[in-house]
């Protein structure tokens, strides 16, 4: 039998599967008979599967191809003009000397790239990205309109087309429509529907059904229907609305269901249940539903490819890697004065005055410094935010003031299983 | 196929980067992933090494050079934003959470974020020789050939060095298994 560490040593590439078939053999054979390596092989293993599920998040999400191609000067001359200078090399490839074989590509590319201003200055029909876009049109079926801001003229919608804060959607009796916005959030609108993208967490459906599947990053995300609003945990879900009522059906995750009528009025709706909630009155129990029937419709509707890919390079590249904690609130204090830094001795969370006088979440705080070293932690129970008035709660620094340091970052990480209603938080420190 | 785009055929060059895009990115996240910038930085090196294929020597050796170029530009990054990185506030830290994640409650989303520094902190350890490899083999899944491709070194070493890094990242996970308050360095910010 094989001694133990010339086994140790094939353990790795055991479990890369990179052995040879004799090597394998070797290893498993070992292992059956000796339980000391038989512990080892489970320890490696149990680290590589530590290994690859944690940094599968960070894993390269979408191919380079698109963006680098595309980001090349000369791909621009290429995609416009189809200039034949491109591959001028090419089809020149032996006439030239040697050494200015190496130069020419570098003059060709800065040659390229004062054409491809040009030619983009001139080129009205590419699109244009605007800093000011916060989504982009997918899909569209049969009559569908887009204005483009509150006082823009309504137009058909166009596949591709740029979405500013404060456009209108609007489906007819034969029309659908799919978008995507920055988070990211998909939007798909069912016939008849009409709906206001005050921003890109915060839609106002006037009136028809919307599928929304939104992103967390964080901050809340809204819909607005006259009968009250949606406000969303990140999550899947249907809403339909007209002038009397709001049903919303919930695929994944949950949302709140809140009132327009009575601030105090709120349901909290999981996965797999519906509510409704009148204009005149109070949320409805959720209930069972079928999400499957409510979603049947926006199955049908699915995003184009090329308009997918514009929203993904331009809306939700610049967007799209501000995701954190759900609900998570993040402040930095800095704590200096001139070049002098402070002591602090406590920090003070105020909530401001709210209508919910229960079902607040508590709170897992974390207090770093300003290179996000730990300092400590605390926790805020729920309760502390039920006083309507407003207040705040003190959390002491356990080791006494802290010195030494010039800001401070403090996290506050709510907890959604001790209450659903999120206060509004500020964070004071207080000097020794 | 790196001769046509050193004679410039774009469409070879899109080839390319899709083969190499993998180690490239992996290979910016080592330099620069805390920062959220690993993907800003693949692209970069992608132009940089386009910029510069004319004055590419050996074409057997592309994986090699576009390592060096894809250092040299992270190197780069990291020096022009030297000032901000220390100075400015690094948050919001990036988490991507899908709804699945999201099932297990706040409490299971510390837990994961406590067990990536973890995972980081332990790749932060390992000899700087090694952190390339397991960088390569771990986030990106890249065989011991295409390793071995990318630095530069055999097959052998390669695999000697992914034994020795394996025993040693086994080792400080074990002895790590709850992390230490305080010892939570690792942060991926964005610009």
């Amino acid at each position: 039998m094989a001694s133990c560490s010339r086994v140790e040593s094939l353990m790795q590439a055991h479990i890369d599967a990179e052995l040879s078939p004799a090597e394998r053999l070797v290893v498993e054979q070992h292992v059956a008979e000796c339980p000391q390596c038989a512990v080892l092989l489970r320890e490696f293993q149990a680290a590589s599967v530590l290994l690859f599920e944690t940094l599968a998040d960070d894993r390269l999400p979408r191919s380079l191809a698109m963006p680098v191609m595309h980001g090349l000067p000369e791909m621009a001359v290429r995609d416009r003009g189809d200039l034949a200078g491109v591959n001028w090399r090419a089809k020149h490839p032996s006439s030239r000397t040697a050494a200015m074989r190496r130069r020419i590509p570098i003059a060709a590319a800065v040659v390229l790239t004062v054409l491809a201003v040009v030619i983009q200055y001139n080129w009205p029909e590419r699109p244009v990205p605007n800093a000011s876009a916060i989504g982009v049109v997918t899909q569209v079926t049969g009559d569908a309109y887009h204005a483009a801001g509150p006082h823009a003229s309504t137009g058909r919608a166009a596949l591709k087309a740029f979405i500013e804060p404060g456009a209108t959607l609007q489906t007819g009796s034969n029309g659908t429509m799919m978008a995507a916005f920055a988070g990211p959030t998909y939007l798909k609108l069912n016939r008849n529907s009409r709906l206001v993208v005050k921003n890109d967490r915060r839609f106002e459906l006037a009136h028809g059904e919307a599928w929304l599947n939104v992103g967390r990053n964080g901050h809340r995300f809204v819909v607005h229907t006259p009968s009250g609003d949606v406000r969303v945990l990140g999550t899947a879900f249907v809403v339909q609305a007209d002038a009397t009522a709001t049903t919303v059906t919930v695929a994944e995750g949950e949302v709140h269901l809140e009132s327009a009528a009575d601030r105090q009025a709120l349901v909290v709706v999981t996965r797999g249940r519906r509510a409704t909630i009148s204009r005149r009155g109070s949320p409805t129990a959720p209930m069972d539903a079928s999400v499957r029937t409510a979603t049947a419709w926006a199955e049908a509707i699915v995003p184009d490819r090329e308009a997918h890919t514009l929203f993904l390079d331009v809306v939700q590249s610049r967007a799209g890697a501000t995701l954190e904690l759900p609900g998570m609130v993040v402040w930095r204090i800095p704590t200096t004065q001139g070049d002098e830094a402070w002591a602090v001795s406590a920090l003070r969370i105020y909530w401001d005055p709210t209508p919910a006088t229960a079902s607040h979440c508590s709170y897992e705080v974390y207090v770093y410094d300003g290179n996000m070293r730990p300092l400590f932690r605390d926790h805020v129970d729920g309760s502390v935010f039920d006083d309507a008035d407003g207040g705040f709660y003190e959390v002491r620094a356990p080791a006494g003031p802290i010195r030494g340091v010039n800001a401070l970052t403090v996290r506050l990480v709510p907890d959604f299983s001790t209450g659903a209603v999120e206060p509004t938080l500020s964070v004071k420190a207080l000097a020794h | 196929m790196v001769a046509q785009c050193v004679d410039g055929d774009v469409d070879a060059y899109a080839t390319l980067v899709r083969r190499y895009e993998a180690a490239v990115y992996a290979t910016a996240y080592c330099y620069v992933g805390r920062y959220g910038a690993a993907e800003d930085v693949a692209q970069e090196a992608f132009f940089a090494a386009y910029r510069s294929l004319p004055r590419l020597r050996d074409p057997a050796r592309f994986g090699v050079w576009l390592r060096e170029t894809t250092s040299r530009t992270a190197a780069n990054w990291l020096r022009r934003h030297s000032g901000r990185l220390q100075t400015e506030t690094p948050l919001p830290s990036r988490q991507t959470i899908s709804i699945e994640d999201a099932r297990e409650g706040p409490r299971g989303l510390l837990e994961r974020q406590e067990r990536y520094e973890r995972v980081q902190a332990a790749i932060d350890a390992l000899p700087e020789r090694y952190r390339l490899p397991v960088v390569l083999r771990y986030l990106q899944e890249l065989s011991y050939d295409e390793i071995a491709a990318f630095v530069g070194e055999s097959r052998d070493e390669v695999r000697g060095a992914l034994q020795r890094a394996g025993r040693l990242l086994r080792e400080y996970l074990k002895a790590h298994d709850r992390p230490e308050e305080g010892e939570t360095g690792w942060r991926r910010v964005r610009e």
